[in-house]
């Protein structure tokens, strides 16, 4: 279960609103590469992983991104807080703003609702963790590009620490898939799958 | 619709709504270097014990980083105690309050700024 911690995981304060840079930034809460995404890629695959080591790691990464999602969406919703219609008008905002408002709806930039599409839950501990190790380079390429979108240190501070974080939990998935690697046949990693097939020993 | 028109800077940082507010109920008008220093404290206690929990979910055995981590929750734990006192529940368990549900009095963590 969960428990919530009533603050961010890194603190926010965006004094001077940008609709557009909102525009830009929702796409790391429900774009391909972003937090809703890794939070549940992470928390899905957890039940085909049989090592505990790893499955901590989901567990623990995955509940680190529900932080950054509330994070992302903090940000979004600093941006677009108190604007007026002029403020709205012919930026890339104003499409949002007709379904949506100021409210929080995952989406990307280009405007694609998020889909579970967007992550894989395989069922194969090689394959997963695989997945989730591109997944962390791809979120940290999305956060790369937005830095280079805005030049105020409000935005710049946080988006900075999610980038970082992407680098950290990188490391981690590559230390995981070290300890699955070690537990499997060092002849042919793909002889079995120890989530699937049979006749695999309970290995603690 | 009556909007105001033109550029409008936000009115005002949450960090001084929160302030403004907190100094409203704070029955001893806690200082605002006090309150800054506590919150400071939660993040940053709180951040090393999520970055060393990851940490020791791969290296089990390494007795240096648990050894850091029992101070780290040791320290994050006197500092949630004093934020609970000063700023209000940081869990709905942190409620400490006969006469209002106070978890539902302060702001929102995206109204605010620590």
């Amino acid at each position: 279960m969960w428990s919530y911690e009533k603050r961010l995981e890194y603190p926010i304060c965006i004094k001077q609103t940008n609709p557009t840079l909102a525009a830009m930034i929702i796409s790391q809460y429900g774009g391909p590469d972003g937090e809703i995404g890794a939070s549940m890629r992470y928390l899905s695959q957890r039940f085909a992983m049989p090592y505990r080591e790893v499955a901590s790691v989901l567990t623990d990464v995955g509940t680190e991104e529900l932080n950054h999602l509330e994070m992302v969406s903090t940000m979004v919703h600093q941006l677009t807080r108190n604007l007026s219609m002029e403020q709205i008008k012919g930026t890339p905002f104003e499409a949002y703003y007709v379904d949506h408002t100021a409210g929080v709806w995952p989406q990307a930039a280009g405007g694609i609702p998020f889909t579970a599409v967007e992550f894989q839950s395989s069922g194969d501990v090689i394959a997963d963790l695989f997945e989730d190790l591109a997944a962390e380079q791809k979120a940290r390429k999305t956060y790369d590009n937005l830095l280079r979108l805005t030049d105020d240190s409000d935005v710049l501070e946080p988006l900075k620490f999610l980038r970082q974080r992407e680098i950290v939990h990188f490391q981690r998935f590559g230390e995981a898939l070290r300890i699955v690697q070690d537990k499997l046949d060092s002849k042919n990693f793909y002889a079995f799958n120890p989530a699937f097939d049979k006749g695999w020993k309970c290995n603690k | 619709m009556a909007m105001n028109n033109g550029m409008r800077r936000m009115g005002q940082c949450p960090q001084e709504q929160i302030s403004s507010r907190m100094q409203e109920r704070c029955p001893m008008q806690m200082e605002m270097r006090d309150r800054k220093s506590v919150v400071k404290c939660v993040y940053e206690t709180g951040f090393a014990l999520v970055e060393t929990m990851l940490y020791l979910d791969t290296h089990p055995e390494d007795r240096e980083a648990l050894a850091y981590f029992a101070k780290m929750k040791e320290q994050y734990k006197m500092c949630v105690e004093r934020y609970n006192e000063i700023c209000g529940p940081l869990r709905f368990t942190d409620v400490n309050d006969d006469n209002y549900w106070t978890w539902v009095m302060t702001p929102m963590p995206w109204e605010m700024e620590g």
